[in-house]
């Protein structure tokens, strides 16, 4: 049972797309959305958007599509953000602002060749600590120490990931696999962590239309129902040990995103047919495949080693490849590819017969790390 | 225990220093290394309530500090972020743990980058860098 869904999916294509602003591609996530609801612009009256890296996306995206906003509000907690619009969408339909909300994310970063975190302002930057890659890197090396790891068992996120997106013709990676040894010898960036470690960056827009399950029903398109959310944010985690670190070195708390996300939607994990987790670096997919329970702390490369995290296994997570092979639009990449393996819409890597879908996001934010779940149902 | 780092351009990150961190930084400028205490006898790298006994900011007091502690997590960079870094690549970024208990953000230095461990002891010196003073973790003991 379901109050909320999605009712609209907008995807541009994804990649290097020089010469177009992250306005333009908003702008087409937005008529791809409202096309595939059959919605009318003037019937969206809520706009959400997630600035990105490179160019930022504003609300002037809204307002040169003719939306009929009445009300546009940017959120952002970094790789979290994705599914903090949809949390933020359902509260505007709730609070009796908007009836439908578009949620969206578009980026140009690669054409603008943004190196993530660069010359940042921040307590650390003294200490020459920059980017989201840096922080990463902090917590696979303890992760590593602690589980007695190497920096090739994360090669093997790497490579798993990188099977998802072979298969997929949308995918930035299609059709390029890598080996173990490509990862290893990818050069340092922040060591441990290797290239290969690290997501995409590429230019592109995801839209989604949120309202209510009962307006979603009358519209064009296979509404994906909302069962669930969970959110975390460890913001004392830093701060109560005196430094502005980020500190979660060999395990992910993830209470209460993945408690209060199960408990509304009333399942277990066992119930979930695919997973989408949060893959900025392959370190965060380890972190949460063993806080989420799917294997014991420490043994996620030997958890994928046995063929899981591979779209046709049994515990088949990240299908299309995501950011590390799919394209980068932070968390709307999880929601869109978690979307289309609900409508049946994923192609060569489509799940057969999926239902339910949990999703993560993950961001390195100022003040910590946040965390957001939901659970995607066919409505 | 001033060590002068050697300057060139481009000129380095400046500190960046909240209001109240303030006496940490100006006692770092007189060659102290001193942490926030609390009657209650928890320790903090950065001024704020106590996060133990829920005694506000003025009940801290900044008290020398043995500048004793172990790596806790360590990077290396290896690619420049920030131009002044281009030159000192690789160099180590650490979260160090205290005797006193708070961790603090700082640099690894003086040993090579390959010897740096998890659970290494390291001692707290005062460096410039450009014209500031900060803090930085030798593993010379």
């Amino acid at each position: 049972m379901h109050t909320y869904a999605i009712a609209g999916l907008g995807v541009t294509p994804q990649g290097v797309i020089p010469g177009t602003s992250a306005e333009k591609l908003a702008w087409d996530a937005i008529e791809l959305a409202l096309s595939d609801a059959g919605l009318k612009r003037s019937q969206v009256n809520g706009y959400i958007y997630q600035p990105g890296f490179g160019e930022r996306t504003s609300g002037m995206a809204a307002s040169r599509a003719s939306l009929g906003t009445n009300s546009t509000l940017q959120v952002d907690s970094s790789g979290a953000s994705g599914i903090f619009t949809l949390i933020t969408a359902i509260g505007m339909i709730a609070a009796g602002t908007a009836d439908y909300v578009m949620c969206i994310h578009a980026t140009n970063a690669r054409s603008q060749s943004v190196t993530v975190g660069a010359g940042e302002k921040n307590q650390n930057a003294v200490f020459g600590l920059f980017s989201p890659g840096a922080q990463a890197a902090l917590m696979a090396q303890g992760y590593m120490h602690t589980y007695g790891r190497s920096s090739a068992d994360l090669a093997e996120i790497a490579v798993a990931l990188r099977s998802n997106a072979v298969p997929r013709s949308d995918a930035y990676m299609y059709n390029r696999p890598i080996t173990v040894d490509d990862h290893q010898n990818s050069p340092f960036i922040v060591r441990p962590l290797h290239l290969l470690d690290y997501c995409l960056v590429t230019d592109g827009a995801i839209a989604f239309i949120v309202t209510t399950a009962e307006r979603a029903r009358d519209l064009k398109t296979k509404p994906v129902g909302l069962l669930g959310f969970g959110t975390c944010h460890e913001v004392g985690q830093g701060y109560t040990r005196g430094s502005n670190t980020i500190l979660g070195p060999s395990t992910l708390d993830v209470e209460p995103a993945r408690s209060r996300a199960f408990g509304t939607a009333g399942l277990r994990i066992e119930d979930i047919d695919v997973f989408q987790f949060y893959d900025a670096f392959t370190i965060m997919i380890a972190l949460q495949v063993e806080a989420y329970g799917l294997c014991a702390p420490g043994e996620a490369a030997d958890w994928v080693r046995a063929g899981n995290l591979r779209w046709d296994s049994k515990r088949p997570c990240n299908t299309s490849g995501t950011l590390h092979s799919w394209a980068y639009v932070q968390g709307f990449t999880h929601l869109a590819e978690g979307i289309r393996q609900l409508r049946g819409e994923s192609g060569t890597t489509q799940v057969p017969g999926a239902r339910t879908a949990l999703i993560t996001n993950v961001g390195i934010t100022g003040a910590g790390l946040a965390q957001s779940a939901v659970i995607l149902g066919v409505a | 225990m001033s060590e002068k780092e050697s300057q060139s351009s481009p000129s380095p990150p400046k500190r960046v220093v909240s209001v109240e961190d303030q006496p940490f930084w100006d006692a770092l400028d007189e060659d102290k290394f001193m942490l926030a205490h609390c009657p209650c006898g928890a320790y903090y790298a950065r001024s704020q309530a106590c996060l133990q006994c829920g005694a506000d900011a003025q009940a801290l007091t900044w008290v020398p500090a043995s500048g004793r502690g172990i790596v806790r997590t360590f990077v290396v960079f290896d690619k420049p972020y920030h131009p002044y870094f281009k030159e000192r690549l690789p160099y180590v970024v650490a979260v160090v743990t205290l005797e006193e208990g708070p961790e603090i953000t700082t640099n690894v230095v003086d040993t090579d980058v390959a010897n740096v461990a998890i659970g290494m002891p390291v001692r707290i010196v005062i460096s410039t860098r450009g014209e500031e003073k900060i803090h930085q973790a030798s593993a010379r003991m």
